[in-house]
């Protein structure tokens, strides 16, 4: 069996960025440097950095120069639900399916990349 | 087990399963109301299935806080801690709801990591959804120092590394009787810890030995154990607990006891903190987090410092605009009302109560922007203006500015005749003008501060519903939408005519996955004010989010003719909403219909209103 080249996560994220270009200052908003490690088996696959200072989301490792505040592991799987708004990041992180390095508080605002939020 | 099924099954928030621990629950002999009573229910939204505890719910909110949250990884440390407590207490046998709920969440999680059940529908997929959640027809009246409990779990499952620095602080259980519920094998977490655990029980262990444990503790072995790195099949199931008893007396004044020592040991705590936050290695940004906090503050400064006022308005040549906008306020006519209180500020700069009026009605108007600049206003002229606060914390949260939320619900607190003693008991405290560390040292401070705030009460049918509100927005911060539910869910009790007040129990209750509930709420304050377009448009956001495009596409256009309606003749696009747009383009692209895209690009409102015959 051929490894998958294409994670869902790439697509995810292209809706993402689709999202992000819609909403001028949606990425800026987040303010913090995310990176997101999506595994596959048990294994990273692939990373994606989502600069909040710059308002940026690029496949990779963040750029020189960049630190990341929050580092975030995830499988393929999990994330396709995570950005599709049908899981949510605390409920993942509860089951153990989201680790998370770092400001937490921070990668709660990731939700808005996710799905619409309601407004208080 | 499989007598808990049904508790499993049914995701926590929904009543069914729970009703019946609610029995137990009410039968708790340290849990009634004063007078001796558990009031019933006295306010019927049953249709929007918000029955209710009328004047405990945020003292089950407060309860649950005692209890170990669920933890974020392998170790269930939080679990452990339940079973010892529980092993501990043999006071009062009916309290069977707790362990029953204890098992609830350690099954939820066992579950997971044993069969990766599908058992959690994704509907209520929230974040407490391995958190006991009481369910929302509890009334109790939780003793005072409960409260204290939550001192010790108040870090949320979404907080990983408070727990190695934290807990073990706090408690002096006596571990006599833990061997009951190590014994517990009836459900088992993966054997083998990872990395993360063991080092958790490394940090665990450390501070074991720091503190009042005893020293020869079964639980102590455990941690050892786990140090060593030993893959030991444990379980953190307390099912089958002897130890029913819940007596918060006794152990809960020790934990007061110590918990008021920790505090007076402010030191040892921060350095506790700042060791814990450097163990987060790799993290730290080369600016610390102080500064750039304060410059985020700067830049949005910039942006929120200068109200940007309509071009054609009106209303400016009106003798007394704030006084029609009041009127139309109340007639919710929010649009006009909006230009009517912009005319005010224009025609007498100092206005308070028009500045204030203008965010509050901005905000309903889904205009975050311009409400946040009106209520800085407002506050510049009035320090102490406690409903500008309020106001302001739900923009900051909606613009996820979670430290200028946490200062506004900070500034909300010290200007509060009711509550401000709160913060001059507690130890020295940075004042607010300095900046944070870190958002979770202020947001934690803030959750007890409050939690101590709704323990003044002591008469359960006296709700404070600004209070609940403020614990609500407080808790929407780290996406705790669960508990900011059960809050605004309080506060509506009391209030149940304030469409505001709906319109956030929707959105919390939305943002936590809860659609069908949200929409509910939203007629609510709909029905109550039907021009209020904020919750209008969240109400398309929830019918978006159930795949229902079509009606989305029509609550926005609605919204979006609402604002429409307030320009004057000349009427540009600017008073719209950006957001609504957007969220419209999105929806209407659900709806395979890419000869709309054009008109939406556009902002063509006429063609759009007309396609979906909205009059």
């Amino acid at each position: 069996m051929t490894k998958d080249d294409q994670l869902q996560a790439t697509v995810a994220f292209a809706e993402i960025n689709k999202r992000a270009d819609s909403q001028p200052g949606l990425i800026k908003k987040i303010n913090a440097v995310i990176v997101f490690d999506v595994t596959k088996d048990g294994k990273i696959q692939k990373s994606w950095t989502i600069d909040g200072k710059q308002g940026t989301l690029y496949e990779g490792k963040p750029k020189e120069g960049t630190t990341a505040q929050v580092t975030i592991t995830v499988d393929d799987n999990d994330f396709v639900d995570l950005a599709s708004g049908k899981a949510n990041a605390p409920s993942l992180f509860a089951k153990g399916k989201l680790k998370v390095k770092g400001n937490v508080m921070l990668a709660q605002k990731l939700s808005t990349l996710f799905k619409e939020q309601s407004k208080l | 087990m499989a007598a808990l099924k049904p508790l499993l099954d049914a995701e926590c928030g929904t009543t069914n399963p729970l009703i019946k621990l609610s029995q137990f629950y009410t039968r708790d002999n340290t849990l009634v109301t004063q007078d001796g009573l558990i009031k019933p229910a006295t306010n019927n939204f049953t249709s929007a299935n918000l029955t209710g505890g009328s004047n405990a719910t945020i003292d089950e909110l407060v309860n649950e806080y005692h209890r170990p949250i669920s933890a974020p990884n392998t170790f269930h440390l939080e679990g452990l801690l339940t079973g010892l407590r529980l092993a501990d207490d043999n006071v009062d046998n009916t309290n069977k709801h707790e362990y029953e709920w204890t098992t609830q969440f350690l099954d939820s999680f066992t579950n997971d990591f044993s069969s990766h059940s599908a058992n959690m529908p994704n509907k209520n997929n929230n974040f407490s959804s391995s958190v006991i959640h009481p369910p929302t027809n509890h009334q109790i009246q939780a003793p005072p120092h409960i409260i204290n409990d939550f001192n010790i779990q108040q870090h949320s499952q979404w907080m990983p590394w408070n727990e190695q620095s934290y807990i073990p602080q706090s408690t002096s259980f006596t571990l006599n009787s833990n061997s009951n519920f190590l014994d517990q094998q009836s459900s088992t977490i993966d054997a083998g810890f990872d990395n993360d655990t063991v080092k958790a029980a490394q940090n665990i262990l450390s501070l074991l030995q720091e503190t009042q444990f005893a020293a020869d503790t079964e639980f102590k072995d455990f941690v050892e154990h786990v140090a060593v790195g030993n893959g030991e099949e444990s379980t953190v199931d307390a099912n089958k607990q002897q130890a029913t008893g819940d007596a918060k007396d006794v152990t809960v004044d020790k934990w007061i006891n110590e918990f008021s020592n920790e505090l007076s040991n402010e030191s040892q705590w921060q350095t506790d903190w700042t060791s814990a936050a450097a163990n987060l290695s790799s993290l730290d940004d080369q600016i610390p987090r102080s500064q750039s906090w304060l410059r985020h503050l700067m830049d949005n400064g910039d942006s929120y410092s200068e109200y940007k006022f309509a071009k054609t308005n009106t209303f400016l040549e009106h003798s007394n605009p704030f006084e029609e906008g009041l009127k139309r306020l109340e007639a919710h006519d929010i649009v006009n009302a909006v230009l009517l209180f912009e005319a005010a500020v224009q025609k007498q700069s100092n206005h308070v109560d028009a500045w204030l009026y203008l965010g509050i009605t901005q905000s309903e108007n889904e205009q975050d922007g311009p409400a946040i600049c009106a209520l800085r206003k407002c506050v510049e002229l009035d320090p102490k203006n406690l409903q500008a606060y309020i106001t302001l914390s739900s923009c900051y949260a909606n613009e996820l500015l979670t430290n200028e939320a946490l200062d506004s619900l900070r500034k909300w607190l010290a200007n509060n005749d009711k509550y401000s003693h709160l913060l001059s008991n507690r130890r020295p405290q940075t004042t607010t003008d300095e900046p944070r560390l870190i958002d979770e040292l202020a947001f934690e401070e803030l959750q007890e501060l409050f939690l101590q705030a709704v323990s003044l009460s002591n008469n359960p049918s006296d709700i404070d519903s600004d209070l609940q509100v403020c614990l609500g927005v407080l808790f929407h911060l780290p996406g705790d939408y669960d508990k900011a539910a059960e809050c605004f869910n309080t506060a509506v009790l009391a209030k149940p005519n304030d469409a505001l007040l709906w319109n956030k129990l929707g959105a919390a209750l939305a943002n936590g996955g809860q659609s069908e509930k949200a929409v509910d709420a939203y007629y609510h304050a709909l029905t109550l004010s039907p021009g209020f377009v904020r919750a209008r448009y969240n109400l398309g956001i929830s019918c978006f989010n159930l795949s229902a495009y079509k009606q989305a596409v029509e609550h926005f256009l609605t919204a979006l003719k609402q604002q429409s309606d307030g320009i004057g003749p000349q009427g540009t696009h600017v008073q719209m909403s950006e957001n609504i747009w957007r969220t419209l383009a999105i929806a209407i692209g659900h709806l395979q219909r890419p000869d709309l895209e054009q008109s939406v690009i556009n902002k063509d409102l006429t063609k759009l209103l007309d396609e979906f015959h909205i009059e």
